[in-house]
């Protein structure tokens, strides 16, 4: 604006020039008509001003990745008179970390209604947010500006891959004895006391089989025990300081949640919020898309696993801790760590390179992730 | 509108987002106000440049015509791209146009040379010159405004054209002004104004234009080509608010109402004088400046830089004194020129010949002719320094203007920086000091009688007595002899400077009254009638003697009179003081007298300079002195400075030394024995303020430092030069970068072209995806671009490793 404002004086000033040199009353009309122009213009922004109204909306509450999805910023004006010129500041910004992007958008002289469609792309998931910082009417000459109500915010979940993993899934593989995986804090799961019943899930011993049920609903019913047992999986979740890392984490989370909830095997996820470890836990195929939105707005702060070990509370039998990234002392705080009887780190991005083979870190390669979450075992 | 292409995304850097290119949509305008208003905004346009056109120059062409002719097109225009077969009118129209000029040639030339007679007439009646016109072959007046009539219409064709694209498809301002502008820049650069309906419809169309063109600001860096092309039925309002503001504007101050306020035209002459003194001010900081039309002798430091300011050649050797400035009337601190009404008295006596001629015209058969050649290298260009007993006449020299009797001026940025003049050996100039023994020398010269033996007369008294002066009065209003038969133009040069003579004696004695008293109570004597020569030898010996020379002469006190205080009271100072010392007895004692600044040059220097070189004259040579009118002969100068004279002895004439000091020459030691040896180093007083003023008293500055700070120059450009280049290279670079991955790999093949050009194959890599670029339906992604910047740098690396020195420097400097 200030580029037009000097242009406009630099007319000015050549208005004035003229009427100095010029003795006829041309000059002088000019230079009048300069300086009534831009009042002129002022006038028409200050009558269609008021009514003008600006909104921001997303026209679709999830994608996937790499899926378009579009931000729509509408400008809507109550009256006949249309506006000379909106402008819009727009910034966009994935919460899970990155940069920022930043538009600004001219609405030029239309009628009641426009719109302005700004089609996006994610590379990585997350909670794409877009928000108005600042939407001015300006005049014909963009030499004013006046200051536009405006609608904030919109935001687009772009969900990581929900295809379950190709991992094992053995129940009985984990440890020996091993019985139904129950969750600690589930009320009544005791074994000495049959709570009730469920169907029959994969891997479920044939003992724990009610026959009798069975016959009577012509499908396979188990006996749910009552008594906890430690025998439960927990992710640990550890953000990365980019973007690539969390999105990373997130994709191969998703991959072995869906997994699991396919198979209908709860498990617990632990991740950093605020400063404090935050844990929730999921059974189905929904609590893991509700988990994954919660999952997809936490604004990385502070290290899992420094907050996580030590803690008494979180003995779990399988410690799955996913990271970006693993240093290999790292390592020797897991070994010491008795929170679980067993851990898999999975390693998102893993350096370039040879990497000495352990069958406690498994390496996930992006473009090789498949190959990677088979040779996890849940 | 969702017009998504994979290749035209934008990547945010560590985003992870793409970002397509913004889709606006808007509530479409209905489509016919939206062409009313293109057809109407275009029509004013086109009609309004052509009828201010016509109406400037008076063209005899009726304004109905382009009238229709601008509406016809404004509608076709409209209805073209609307409906988007503009291609195919301006197809048609340009073959039209073609045959119509095939067909019509004759007339549409005939038409050319009618406008062009009419613009010249305009041009002509609207200044002070004088413009050529054509002879046309037209049979009368409606043959003429036929033929003009062709020739407008078929100049409207491409205007119109050029007008539709810029008004209806581009809607940009400044195309838009561009094309209109010209027909009216022509008649207001001659202060012609051209009918105020057209330009009112004239400035209506720019206003419009400029509150509804497409002010293309960028969205994600580019600009986007879905912006509403189409007015909204909204813009009808403002355009109406518009028209009723210029109709309100004519209303309430009508034309014929109207008076220009006389402060504006103060305001005018104030902004022009300021230009023209800032312009000089710019001219003079970078260059030696003598004083032009006034000088301040009490703000005058020496300052010398030691810069050349002029190089003279002389075709003999003589001393020479090259006036720049004469300062004919004293106001206690200063000289300035004779008020404007005195010159108007004198310009209306001259006769036809320049009052700075007539000395030299009149002893050109006494005295041999030379030329003199001055180069102003470091001086005001506006100052065209010249010397005495000037013979070169202002139509041999029309680069410079005569200014009265006091000196030749030039335009600062225009006057010539080498010039010739031809003057008179001031050596060989008798000064009898009487006009008729002038007239007879004169008259025996011209006939061919060169006579040696001349009669001075001894008529100049030094007792400043009321009677001396009215015996000196005579001889300085003394008629030309009407006895003697003198020959042309001798006669007529005669009686100019008898004229002149009457004139200086009017207005060059003027002296305060209370100095004069002073400078006769303290110089004059009892003196006999001495000749011209002894006079003024005796009034430079006792200036000479009543000072001493130093450059660091005390300033007077405020108010104090800057003669006065130099004779009476400090008796230290340097030639101005001299000088105007000089002056002031002169005229007290009835002597006429002036003021001079300028360039004194040897004998010496001349000889030095060899036959046909150049004296180098530098800014410490700046000098003061006097000059004296001797009847019938002209100015003469007066050297009254410690160390230099300027008595121009006739070397025939032997006299009885008895009054006359030893005759000193140029390089002689003077009696002082603080002064300069020489008039070479009588040196200068003029304030120098040069670009450099070093502080230094004398001298060129030491050749070492030239040489290094040409090394220093040199290196700095070279420097400046690399930093370019690498400029260069960073912009090429962060382009390659910054672009969408599909021209950024485009822009590398191009560049990577220039290696291959010298001998550095082709990176394969590079090669398949600028196939991909210019074949594929999808172009390159991300890693791709990546991966030709990649080939792009072993095309380099290579280049580095394999090619020449010679050829890497000139690849550097070709491709960077």
């Amino acid at each position: 604006m200030w580029s037009r404002r000097l242009a406009y004086l630099a007319a000015l000033a050549a208005g004035g020039l003229f009427f100095l040199f010029f003795r006829g009353y041309l000059s002088f009309f000019t230079l009048l008509f300069l300086v009534a122009l831009p009042v002129l213009s002022f006038v028409w922004l200050l009558l269609s001003w008021l009514p003008l109204r600006v909104s921001l909306e997303a026209d679709q509450l999830a994608a996937e990745r790499r899926e378009s999805f579009v931000f729509r910023v509408r400008v809507t004006s109550r009256r006949a008179l249309p506006v000379p010129c909106v402008r819009v500041s727009l910034r966009l910004c994935n919460a899970l970390g990155g940069g920022v992007e930043r538009r600004e958008l001219y609405f030029p002289f239309s009628g009641r209604e426009s719109s302005a469609e700004l089609a996006c792309r994610s590379a990585c998931c997350g909670c794409v947010r877009a928000e108005i910082r600042r939407a001015r009417a300006l005049d014909f000459l963009r030499l004013f500006s006046l200051p536009v109500r405006a609608a904030h915010a919109a935001e687009v979940f772009v969900l990581p891959s929900r295809k379950p993993a190709p991992s094992v899934l053995s129940e009985n593989s984990l440890l020996q004895g091993f019985g139904e995986l129950t969750l600690p804090t589930r009320p009544g799961s005791d074994f000495s006391e049959l709570t009730g019943t469920r169907a029959y899930r994969e891997g479920d011993p044939l003992h724990r089989v009610h026959w009798k049920l069975t016959e009577k609903t012509g499908a396979l019913v188990v006996r749910q025990g009552s008594r906890p047992a430690s025998r439960s999986l927990r992710f640990l979740l550890e953000y990365g300081d980019k973007l690539e890392g969390s999105d990373a984490m997130l994709e191969v989370f998703s991959r072995l949640a869906f997994l699991l909830a396919g198979r209908g095997v709860p498990a617990e996820v632990c991740w950093v919020s605020g400063g404090e470890i935050a844990s929730e836990t999921f059974e189905d195929e929904d609590g893991v898309s509700l988990l994954l939105r919660r999952l997809l707005s936490v604004r990385p702060s502070g290290s899992a696993l420094e907050l996580f070990r030590g803690e008494e509370r979180w003995k779990c039998a399988h410690l799955l801790y996913v990271t970006p990234c693993f240093e290999p002392d790292q390592l020797s705080l897991l070994i010491g760590e008795e929170s679980a009887s067993r851990f898999t780190v999975l390693q998102c991005l893993p350096p370039a390179g040879e990497q000495p083979h352990s069958p406690v870190v498994i390496p996930m390669v992006p473009e090789q992730l498949e190959t990677c979450l088979s040779e996890v075992e849940l | 509108m969702k017009d998504v292409k994979q290749n035209k995304e934008a990547r945010g850097a560590g985003t992870g987002l793409f970002l397509q290119p913004v889709a606006f949509s808007a509530s479409p305008g209905k489509g016919w106000t939206a062409f009313l208003m293109d057809c109407l905004l275009l029509f004013f346009g086109l009609f309004g440049a052509a009828w201010a056109f016509l109406s400037a120059f008076s063209l005899p062409i009726d304004p109905i015509f382009p009238l229709v002719l601008a509406a016809s097109f404004a509608l076709l225009f409209t209805a073209a791209y609307r409906w988007r077969f503009a291609d195919v009118i301006l197809f048609v129209l340009a073959a039209g146009l073609c045959v119509f000029l095939w067909r019509f040639q004759e007339e549409i030339v005939q038409g050319f040379l009618v406008t062009a007679n009419c613009m010249m007439a305009a041009f002509t009646a609207n200044s002070p010159y004088t413009f050529p016109t054509f002879v046309t072959e037209t049979a009368g007046e409606e043959e003429a405004a036929r033929c003009a009539a062709f020739f407008v219409g078929v100049c409207m064709v491409p205007v119109a054209g050029a007008l539709s694209w810029a008004t209806v498809r581009r809607r940009s301002f400044v195309f838009s002004f561009l094309f209109t502008f010209p027909f009216v820049l022509p008649a207001l650069s001659f202060t012609i104004t051209p009918d105020l309906r057209a330009m009112a419809l004239l400035l209506f169309f720019w206003g419009a234009q400029a509150l509804f063109s497409r002010k293309g600001r960028r969205s994600g860096g580019k600009h986007d080509p879905a912006e509403a092309k189409r007015l909204p039925a909204g813009a009808f309002f403002p355009a109406l608010l518009l028209a009723l503001v210029i109709g309100g504007l004519f209303l309430a101050v009508p034309p014929q109402n109207y008076e220009r306020p006389p402060q504006v035209e103060e305001w005018r002459v104030a902004l022009e004088d300021t230009a023209r003194d800032l312009s000089r001010r710019a001219v003079d900081a970078v260059r030696y400046h003598g004083s032009r039309d006034e000088t301040e002798l009490s703000e005058l430091q020496p300052d010398f830089s030691g810069q050349t300011v002029l190089e003279v050649r002389s075709t003999q050797v003589a001393d020479l004194y090259l006036r720049g400035f004469t300062g004919s009337v004293y106001n206690g601190d200063g000289w300035g020129l004779l008020p404007d009404e005195a010159y108007a008295e004198l310009r209306n006596a001259q006769g036809s010949f320049s009052t700075l001629n007539l000395p030299g015209l009149l002893a050109q058969y006494s005295a041999g002719e030379m030329q003199v050649s001055v180069r102003n290298v470091g001086g005001d260009r506006g100052i065209l320094y010249f010397p005495y007993y000037l013979t070169t006449q202002p139509e041999q020299f029309p680069a410079a203007q005569y200014v009265d009797d006091a000196s030749l001026r030039g335009n600062a940025f225009t006057a010539p920086q080498e010039y010739t003049l031809s003057c008179l050996d001031p050596g060989a100039v008798p000064l009898a000091g009487s006009r008729s023994v002038a007239a007879e020398l004169y008259a025996q010269n011209a006939l061919g009688e060169n006579s040696t033996q001349l009669y001075r007369v001894a008529g100049f008294y030094l007792d400043g007595s009321e009677g001396s002066r009215l015996a000196m009065e005579a001889l300085y209003r003394e008629p030309v002899p009407a006895s003697l038969s003198l020959p042309e133009p001798v006669a007529t040069l005669l009686e100019e400077e008898a004229t002149y003579s009457s004139f200086v004696y009017d207005h060059y004695l003027d002296v305060p009254e209370e100095l004069r008293t002073r400078l006769l109570d303290a110089f004059a004597m009892e003196s006999g009638p001495l000749e011209f020569n002894d006079a003024i030898t005796w009034v430079e010996d006792v200036i000479r003697r009543s000072g001493t020379y130093t450059l660091d002469a005390p300033l007077p006190p405020g108010g104090e009179d800057f003669v006065s205080y130099f004779l009476f009271t400090s008796r230290e100072g340097y030639c101005v003081h001299f000088a105007s010392s000089a002056v002031l007895l002169l005229r007290s004692l009835g002597i006429p007298a002036r003021y001079v600044e300028g360039f004194p040059v040897t004998a010496e220097e001349l000889f030095e300079a060899g036959g046909g070189g150049w004296a180098s004259i530098t800014d410490s040579r700046a000098h003061a002195w006097a000059e004296a009118y001797c009847p019938g002969f002209g100015w003469v100068p007066v050297e009254a400075t410690p160390g230099g004279t300027a008595v121009f002895v006739d070397p025939t004439e032997v006299e009885d030394p008895v009054s006359l000091p030893e005759p000193v020459s140029s390089a002689a030691p003077s009696s002082e024995p603080e002064a300069p040896s020489s008039a070479a180093d009588a040196v200068s007083s003029r304030p120098v303020v040069s670009g450099d003023p070093s502080g230094k008293e004398e001298g060129a500055p030491s050749p070492v430092w030239g040489v290094l700070l040409r090394a220093l120059a040199a290196l700095f450009c070279a420097g400046l030069l690399v930093l370019l280049f690498l400029l260069r290279r960073a912009v090429r670079d962060r382009r390659f970068d910054r672009l969408p991955p599909n021209r950024a790999v485009r822009s590398m093949y191009r560049y990577a072209l220039s290696f291959a050009r010298f001998g550095v194959p082709m990176d394969g890599e590079l090669r398949r995806l600028a196939e991909k670029v210019k074949f594929s339906r999808f172009g390159v992604n991300e890693e791709e671009r990546r991966a030709a910047l990649a080939a792009l740098d072993r095309m380099r690396r290579e280049a580095a490793r394999t090619l020449p020195l010679w050829k890497r420097a000139l690849l550097f400097l070709l491709a960077g």
